[in-house]
């Protein structure tokens, strides 16, 4: 083995471009939760780049995506530079509607090209011509700003589940939008009113209806649960549906306790392994036996032939923050659900810094070289300091510190491994701040859910009555 | 695009979100790669993207030089990437998906590829960091040494260890399979 082997296989892994982008963005806009003024919030913004000469593609094209193309009608080729091989599949069963609507305004033209609607994934490609540059984004990027159907802003069910590719072509950019279909019950057939807004900047507007339709999809209803009591957590599989390249499942969690993750993987009687991925939210309410919300996933398309399906659920538990006024030196926050706690041995203003020294209680002993890297690093975001004052103005489904009433991070110093002692020091002139800044009117929150360990739940296993409709 | 790689990371360094993005998008096959060859499925290493992406984010004001931003970066990569296996505590194991998304080339270099990945993934975390450090990333001893904060002296000891165990078990798969 040299360096030569050794790369050659590394760069055989496949990159999902589009999703890796769009992971690159969510984890840029996490910073930024809150949201900018004005009507239009963040998410209502598309944004991709076609960084010209810069992102070359390794070359890389998925077999199966290649085998087909050769006899893929023309339009199976942009479904290709977006990596997306349900839509090459679907262009092959001549399940993609082509789309000839253009318009321009204000010099920049923008026309659409298919349409596909498949399980609950619709995908809409097309282009837009080189008049974008003229817009402020730097060169090969392009943002949309649009909303679907007559919603406005981020107060639209398409936005949540919205991915989005960009390839730079000859005289402007090829696009794709792939949106999951936000509502609990399918429409075969129906138009879907899009409305762009702006484009790197230059007002639209931009409105276009495109007919979304697609064969009636296989669905076997399940309707199993299972209970974790001890977890406070109870699973209903609902049903799967399964359309020409996709499938997608239904299910419903039930939890004590408010924002806990519970991910799925399934394995059915074949060995074949199934992945779930992104997902709309369908329901969701508070009822008096816990949380209930409805979700539906896409799925890797069910095989045909298996009799059965287990589930494999983990929790990841959540714990309330703990909250406590800085009013005293010294205290003991203890943790909710866990027997974890955090005693701060004193609190110092030096200026223009606040410095913590705390204690964590309750971690395993022993903890590796590794673990305590971890916790190192994650205790930079575990504290937060609040204005008292703004504490309500939190918004729990964004949760991150109001604006110059907040800091979310501090700087961490480990004292002593074996007594798990620390310092987190925080900047009180930083980009962060609280201000008019006062002890006494400062609220330290603390999470501890990052020190529980995921936890692998007992599987639920289905049968599946075969060929049902 | 050595000064235009700099240029950016300057203008990230002050907080132009835009840039940031932007230099990550230049380096996201690599990014993505990294992250793969620790969590080695397509879900888990775009959550480790997600999470670099943020960490990187907010700490990039840290950075003095722009010229490690690559090494800074990879160092959050394999961090988040720990992180990820520590919460799920499950490694995946190299399935036929992974077969079926290589490349089509003849058989048997498929078969010598999976071999390869299943023996790094089988290798111990801090072995397995320094091989992926230098031989796919390129870096130097000292560069490695200065990523993973560990003497230049641990990094050889890691180094030819992680290249011995990687021999065995690659030889013995060779060997199972000729066999």
């Amino acid at each position: 083995m040299d360096n030569k082997e050794m790369k050659m296989t590394i760069d055989q892994i496949p990159v999902p471009k589009d999703k890796v982008f769009e992971a690159i963005n969510k984890g840029l806009n996490k910073t930024t939760p809150r949201k900018k003024t004005g009507k239009k919030g963040l998410a209502a913004a598309v944004m991709a780049a076609a960084l010209l000469g810069i992102t070359v593609t390794t070359g890389f094209i998925n077999p199966a995506v290649n085998r087909v193309l050769a006899k893929t009608p023309l339009i199976g080729g942009i479904f290709q530079d977006f990596h997306d091989a349900a839509g090459v599949e679907l262009a092959n069963q001549h399940a993609v509607t082509q789309l000839n609507q253009a318009v321009t305004k204000n010099g920049v033209t923008v026309k659409l090209t298919s349409a596909y609607f498949d399980g609950n994934v619709v995908s809409i490609t097309g282009f837009v011509d080189k008049g974008v540059e003229k817009g402020h984004n730097e060169k090969g990027e392009v943002s949309f700003d649009l909303n679907f159907e007559d919603k406005n802003g981020d107060h639209d069910p398409w936005l949540r589940g919205l991915s989005h590719g960009i390839k730079k072509v000859e005289n402007g950019y090829n696009f794709q939008w792939k949106m999951e279909w936000p509502y609990p019950s399918f429409k075969e057939n129906s138009t879907l009113p899009i409305t762009i807004h702006n484009i790197n900047g230059i007002k639209g507007e931009w409105k276009f209806d495109i007919p979304i339709q697609q064969d009636k999809n296989r669905t076997i209803a399940i309707n199993q649960e299972k209970g974790y009591p001890e977890d406070g957590v109870k699973i209903r599989i609902k049903e799967i549906l399964t359309a020409k390249a996709s499938s997608s499942i239904v299910y419903e969690t039930i939890q004590k306790y408010k924002r806990e993750n519970i991910e799925i993987e399934a394995v059915d009687n074949k060995g074949k392994v199934y992945r779930f991925v992104n997902g709309s939210t369908l329901e969701e309410s508070k009822q008096e036996d816990g949380y209930h919300s409805t979700v539906r996933k896409g799925m890797t398309k069910l095989n045909s032939t298996a009799t059965s399906l287990t589930f494999y659920p983990y929790l990841s538990a959540a714990d309330p923050k703990v909250q406590k006024l800085l009013n005293s030196k010294s205290f003991t926050l203890k943790s909710t659900r866990f027997n974890l706690g955090l005693q701060v041995n004193d609190v110092t203003q030096n200026g223009e810094k606040l410095v913590i020294d705390y204690q964590l209680k309750g971690l395993p002993k022993n903890l590796s070289e590794g673990k305590l890297e971890t916790i190192n690093h994650n205790l930079k975001y575990l504290f937060w300091l609040v204005d008292k004052e703004y504490l309500d103005k939190i918004d729990p489904d964004n949760a991150w510190p109001p604006k110059n009433h907040g800091i979310p991070f501090n700087k961490v110093k480990m004292i002593d491994k074996e007594a798990a002692h620390f310092q987190s020091t925080f900047d009180l002139s930083g980009e962060e701040r609280i201000e008019n800044f006062k002890l006494e009117n400062t609220i330290m929150l603390f999470d501890f859910s990052s020190f529980v360990p995921s936890k692998e739940l007992k599987p639920i296993t289905v049968e599946l009555p075969g060929g049902e409709e | 695009m050595k000064n235009e790689s700099h240029r950016l990371v300057r203008k990230a360094i002050k907080g132009n979100k835009s840039a940031f993005e932007k230099l990550l998008q230049m380096h996201y096959e690599r990014i993505y790669r990294t992250a793969y060859l620790y969590v080695h499925n397509e879900e888990d290493a775009l959550d480790v993207v997600q999470e670099a992406a943020y960490q990187a984010f907010t700490s990039i004001h840290s950075l003095r030089q722009p010229e490690y931003f690559m090494t800074w970066l990879t160092r959050i990569v394999i961090r988040c990437s720990g992180q990820l296996l520590k919460r799920k505590s499950n490694v995946v194991p190299l399935s036929e998906e992974i077969l079926s998304n290589l490349p089509n080339q003849t058989h048997s270099n498929i078969e010598q590829s999976l071999q390869l990945l299943n023996a790094i993934q089988q290798l111990k975390e801090k072995y397995r960091t320094v091989i992926i450090l230098f031989y796919y990333h390129d870096y130097s001893i000292k560069t490695i040494s200065n990523v993973l904060g560990i003497p230049e002296s641990t990094v050889k000891t890691y180094l030819s260890r992680g290249k011995a165990e990687l021999k065995k078990s690659y030889k013995m798969e060779e060997d199972t399979c000729h066999g």
